[in-house]
């Protein structure tokens, strides 16, 4: 199956062209959530470090952009270069705590923030409070109109393979295996040199880039964004992506963001719980699939190879 | 020529004195050996000079204070250790474990792998032949891709020394190196602990409660009771030492004879 990974390049870029707005729009979608969850993929998998607050940093990016596009007429790279930014400078501060804490305690810090985030969102004037931020406009540019997801299609695109361009080089060099080490043992990593603040850091910063990224995607797609789609939940989800699709692979990612997001969508002709069907899929395959729906599938990296 | 001198070492964990007022020196190329009952401190002592734990005191290694130094920065030095109970990264292969062994002689940064520069592939290729190196030395070449966690207990001992001398240490610390193996697993081992010494020009410092061994590898031996240095001597003048015998059996055996 790896062999034919090279061919997906040529499905995914000229797939606008054939004009089906609504489905290029739920491609749009379950890029956002892969590129959040590569985030959270980072982190966890990568860095070995437990958050349950990357929601905060969708938020932090969904708003910043949407308050710079509607209020302040920006325009939507600019707005979304800016939001990637804001983000990383707060999941910094966030990855301080890190430094002290690990496991569980570190869960429950993130947790924490993340809660914090949506609450101080629906205390402002200028985030429109409970109520939110209505009519994002969707973004236009130059040949590529608003009223088709075209430009933010290739914009996710790109980010993507990116971001599988670059995990794949550093998967096996110094940063990559820095990380795994950091993640497998704190005290051998420092012993050879590994600089855990750094690298915690970096992973935090990079992590929250990423989410902030896919959260200004989010609020020009989606229209609208009010605090409660920014609860614990989300950070759930992205968990919950990395682990149903496969951890520690950009493929798997996807396939777990389709999963999460494009089955709702495919489901919605028929009268029935999708909650039901997700769930029960949920425990399958974490049963018989342990290392996620990509294995299913055996391509990609999968982490424990590296 | 001294290597290490270490004056005055002192380890406190809330009110319980782990290691007092410790001093010793290690000559550059002995095979230096720190013995004691269990819970004596050599483990801290290792862990203090590798700044694992807080300490005070001074520990000067060619003419720089370890104490001085962040822990991550002392294998800058040339200080290398392997740990009591493994600390291999066992999510990974060996060759990632290797990899990592040699993480502070590599030049490149982030954006070189990146953009997979010139400098990024000369280093690659260098760091992948120092690990095919080391592993065809220590035998366990076959392994360089099997994960760390499915190998022998053995060969994974194997592998973490193999970890600490690709990082081109001046001084090894060894702790408890042959602690759970079998006679056959520690025989080979012991002659592939001298082999990597006189090919690399090593310094080795090393805990170990195999007597046996002990006597017969090292050039010098320091014993340890309750935190603080009883002796210090050859090898024949530590089995004459009355006070290891006391540390070991108890005064009262050595009374009765």
């Amino acid at each position: 199956m790896k062999k034919y990974l090279w061919f997906t390049p040529f499905v995914l870029v000229p797939l606008p062209f054939l004009g089906y707005p609504f489905l290029i729009s739920i491609f749009v979608l379950i890029g956002i959530y892969t590129i959040a969850a590569i985030g959270m993929d980072i982190l966890t998998t990568w860095a070995g470090q437990i958050s349950l607050g990357n929601a905060a940093f969708f938020a932090i990016g969904a708003y910043t952009s949407a308050i710079m596009i509607v209020n302040f007429h920006i325009p939507f790279l600019i707005a979304f270069l800016v939001s990637g930014f804001l983000s990383m400078l707060i999941g910094i501060l966030v990855g301080l705590p890190a430094l002290r804490v690990s496991g569980f305690y570190l869960a429950v810090v993130t947790m924490a923030f993340g809660i914090a985030i949506q609450q101080i969102i629906g205390v402002f004037q200028i985030t429109g409070g409970y109520n939110g931020i209505r009519n994002i406009p969707a973004p236009s540019f130059w040949i590529f109109k608003a009223s088709n997801p075209i430009y933010q299609y290739y914009i996710v695109l790109f980010i993507i393979f990116l971001a599988f361009v670059i995990i794949s080089r550093v998967s096996f060099s110094k940063s990559g295996l820095a990380l795994f080490a950091m993640r497998d043992s704190e005290i051998a990593a420092t012993a050879f040199g590994v600089n855990l603040l750094k690298y915690k850091l970096a992973a935090f910063a990079s992590s929250a880039a990423l989410t902030g990224f896919a959260g200004s995607l989010y609020a020009s797609a989606i229209g609208f964004i009010s605090p409660s789609q920014f609860d614990l939940t989300l950070s759930l989800d992205l968990l919950a992506i990395v682990i149903v699709g496969g951890a520690g692979s950009v493929i798997g990612v996807m396939i777990g963001a389709a999963f999460f997001v494009g089955l709702p969508f495919l489901l919605s002709g028929y009268n029935f719980s999708i909650t039901i069907i997700q769930g029960i899929a949920l425990i399958l395959i974490l049963l018989f699939l342990p290392k996620g729906l990509v294995q299913a599938f055996k391509i990609g990296k999968v982490r424990k190879k590296a | 020529m001294i290597l290490l001198s270490i004056k005055g070492l002192s380890v406190r964990f809330k009110g319980l004195i782990a290691v007092n007022d410790f001093s010793m020196d290690i000559e550059r190329g002995n095979f230096h050996s720190l013995i004691g009952p269990n819970g004596a401190g050599k483990t801290t002592v290792v862990n203090a000079l590798t700044r694992v734990v807080p300490s005070t005191g001074t520990a000067l290694f060619e003419g720089v204070d370890l104490l001085k130094v962040p822990a991550h920065r002392i294998i800058n030095f040339g200080v290398a250790r392997t740990f009591q109970n493994l600390e291999l990264f066992k999510n990974l292969t060996v060759m990632g474990n290797l990899f990592i062994g040699a993480y502070h002689t590599i030049n490149y940064n982030f954006f070189d792998e990146a953009f997979i520069t010139k400098l990024y592939k000369s280093e690659q290729s260098k760091i992948l032949q120092n690990i095919v190196e080391i592993s065809e030395m220590l035998d366990i070449k076959g392994h360089l891709n099997a994960p760390v966690s499915s190998l022998p207990y053995g060969t994974q001992k194997l592998v973490e020394i193999g970890r600490a001398v690709i990082s081109k240490p001046k001084l090894l610390i060894l702790d408890e190196p042959f602690a759970g193996l079998n006679d056959f697993e520690s025989d080979k081992l012991k002659s592939e602990i001298m082999r990597i010494k006189s090919l690399y020009n090593l310094t080795i410092l090393m805990i170990e409660h195999d007597m046996k061994i002990v006597m017969s590898i090292s050039d010098r031996i320091t014993v340890m009771n309750f935190g603080e240095k009883v002796a210090e001597g050859s090898p024949s003048e530590i089995i004459q030492d009355r006070k290891v015998t006391e540390a070991y059996l108890g005064d009262r055996a050595y009374s009765r004879g």
